[in-house]
């Protein structure tokens, strides 16, 4: 397990990131460790041009599309940075079937072929027979079924696969210990290390594609960004035959959280990418509609799988409009005139990546 | 003519084509048509067949498509895969792809072997991705396949034929159709693997990201009937030294 070894690797992040280092970017591959040097270096367009021939090479001219569903609102956690934590007034709502599947139908017509799930960290509310019954009946009209929920364990991913869930998102949020306890106040998500394992009993449930990512801007972004390194490093070398994505959610103001977060500028957000995906030039780059349509332009190319068309709220594309949002997204384009920006960069928009 | 029999079906443009990476179905059309390509993959994970997004099958004419079981990632989700690929694209070749390593693509030759004998039985024409090792593939062979697939160079490379002298014993050793089948990057590379005897090149990103891909394909295609014509047409040895053409030759006659 990456987490038995976590602690080693922070230790020596943090005496590596006091040393200078020097990258040759004529190189082919870049191992690993090579993150400092990358990181260090400034010639973003020699890196630029470097990951989009490597883009090409490997995916060719097309860019994957999802659509977010989210289900549920409910939550049992206390994080400080998010609008639906438990503490907050907000009116809750979980749909039933057949409001998901009026949702389904929505995303469908829309053109959608692959969904992700979102609940609040609730096991109570949204329980494994709820997740089960909701990939079951949106496998009906979607090809692929990804999930973004509370931790699970094995035999519950293994059920969840038996009704058709491809991928698991997983966010570790920080991989700063210290600042995990200080932003988790209650409830199971609070648990460092078992928040880590949890990517690797998903993969060991026999899922396919799994995205992870840090969201960046509760503690030290570059610290994060070496730290996604290192575990992307770790799965790739252990887990080879799943299909991997890093997002890069930098976090957004929500309702009733008044904390001051670590700001990224695009430029810096896309230097991170770029030292990422030089190392790491088969992972997907998954770039969501909480980034604003001028900076997703810019990325088509670099990123290879993207969500289109989103709302962030339960219920939020047919049924409840209104209802409160897990963040504002930026991107307001719907699906098909992301579909259209995107054939117009000469690029294939694609909805499905396994059947 | 240059036309060769897979499976007793007669093929003519022996430049085989993957769909997978165009930028524009309309374009990969084109170049179908332009270079008359013959036999086309088509990666069943990718070929859309809900009502509303537009379906690659649309774009595509040809007088054999063979299914690619892409994300398969052992012999049974690859039978699934050809399954279904059978339903919606009415055809029973299938190019085993099983792949285990998301880093490097490499095929997985165990699984393949496994799958040969499990599509061979359910009535499917196989043609195993495989990597070009002499064991593997006499069982893929006992297995029903009649033909290979050995890749060139990994994946997307564009490097060529560099597994030639792998290759080269697979052509020596069995009398089955090889195809080579990935890191084919240029023509020159397409005329190298036929003037080594290989049947047949199948290739995809070095045609699909060309900034012309109709003009490439035809490229393509063109490179591998010269490379088959000058394989037919035996050619001579390479030498360390020149050699005049006929002093004694022509003195003492030819035997």
């Amino acid at each position: 397990m990456f987490s038995e070894n976590v602690e080693k690797i922070i230790k020596y992040i943090e005496k590596e990131r006091k040393k200078e280092h020097h990258i040759n970017l004529k190189k082919d591959f870049f191992a690993v460790n090579e993150i400092f040097g990358l990181l260090e270096n400034t010639n973003l367009r020699t890196m630029a041009k470097k990951v989009m021939k490597n883009n090409r090479k490997f995916f060719g001219d097309v860019i994957f599309l999802y659509a977010p569903l989210y289900i549920s609102n409910y939550c049992i956690n206390g994080c400080t940075y998010c609008g639906f934590k438990a503490t907050n007034k907000i009116q809750r709502k979980k749909l039933i079937y057949n409001e998901i599947e009026k949702e389904a139908i929505y995303l469908k017509d829309a053109g959608i072929d692959h969904v992700l799930i979102l609940t609040g960290e609730d096991p109570i509310n949204t329980d494994l027979d709820y997740l089960y019954n909701t990939i079951k009946l949106l496998k009906r009209f979607f090809k692929e079924v990804s999930i973004e929920t509370y931790s699970l364990k094995e035999d519950e991913y293994k059920k969840l696969i038996s009704a058709g869930l491809i991928g698991v998102t997983m966010y570790q949020e920080t991989y700063c210990i210290k600042k995990y306890k200080e932003v988790h106040l209650f409830g199971p998500k609070s648990d460092y290390k078992k928040r880590l394992d949890t990517i690797e009993y998903a993969i060991k449930s026999g899922v396919r594609e799994i995205n992870i990512g840090a969201l960046l801007g509760l503690y030290e972004p570059e610290f994060e960004i070496i730290m996604l390194a290192y575990h992307m490093d770790y799965l790739l070398k252990n887990y080879p035959e799943i299909e991997y994505a890093i997002s890069f959610p930098r976090i957004k103001s929500a309702y009733n959280v008044k904390e001051k977060f670590f700001n990224i500028s695009d430029k810096t957000l896309i230097h991170y990418i770029l030292a990422l995906k030089l190392i790491f030039p088969r992972v997907h780059i998954n770039i969501s509609t909480r980034e604003n349509a001028d900076f997703r332009n810019a990325l088509i190319g670099i990123a290879t799988k993207m969500s289109a068309g989103s709302t962030t709220n339960v219920g939020g594309y047919t049924i409840y409009k209104k209802s409160i949002k897990q963040f504002e997204t930026e991107d307001k384009r719907n699906f098909q005139e992301f579909i259209n920006y995107i054939k117009s960069r000469g690029y294939n928009p694609t909805t499905v990546n396994w059947f | 003519m240059v036309n060769i029999n897979f499976y007793s079906e007669e093929i003519n443009n022996l430049f085989f084509m993957g769909t997978g990476k165009f930028r524009d179905y309309n374009i990969m059309k084109k170049a179908i048509e332009e270079a008359n390509i013959e036999v086309v993959t088509v990666a069943m994970r990718r070929a859309s067949y809900s009502n509303t997004n537009e379906s690659i099958l649309d774009y595509i004419n040809v007088k054999k498509i063979m299914i690619n079981t892409s994300g398969a990632r052992n012999a049974e989700e690859a039978l699934l895969i050809a399954k279904a690929g059978k339903e919606l694209m009415n055809t029973d070749w299938v190019k085993i792809e099983i792949i285990n390593d998301s880093k490097y693509l490499m095929p997985d030759n165990q699984e393949t072997i496994k799958a040969c004998k499990l599509l061979t039985e359910n009535g499917f024409k196989v043609f195993p991705y495989m990597h070009p090792d002499l064991y593997d593939a006499r069982k893929m062979i006992e297995n029903g396949a009649e033909v290979l697939m050995p890749l060139g160079s990994p994946i997307g490379t564009n490097k060529g034929f560099t597994t030639k002298e792998l290759v080269k014993i697979l052509l020596n050793e069995f009398n089955v159709k090889i195809i080579i089948d990935a890191g084919i990057g240029k023509p020159s590379h397409v005329a190298e693997a036929m003037e080594s005897g290989c049947h047949a090149v199948l290739a995809n990103t070095a045609v699909s990201i060309a900034d012309d891909p109709v003009k490439m394909v035809k490229a393509f295609s063109l490179a591998a009937e010269a490379g088959r014509l000058a394989y037919l047409s035996g050619m001579p040895e390479e030498k360390e030294v020149a050699e005049a053409s006929s002093p004694l030759f022509d003195y003492i006659g030819r035997d």
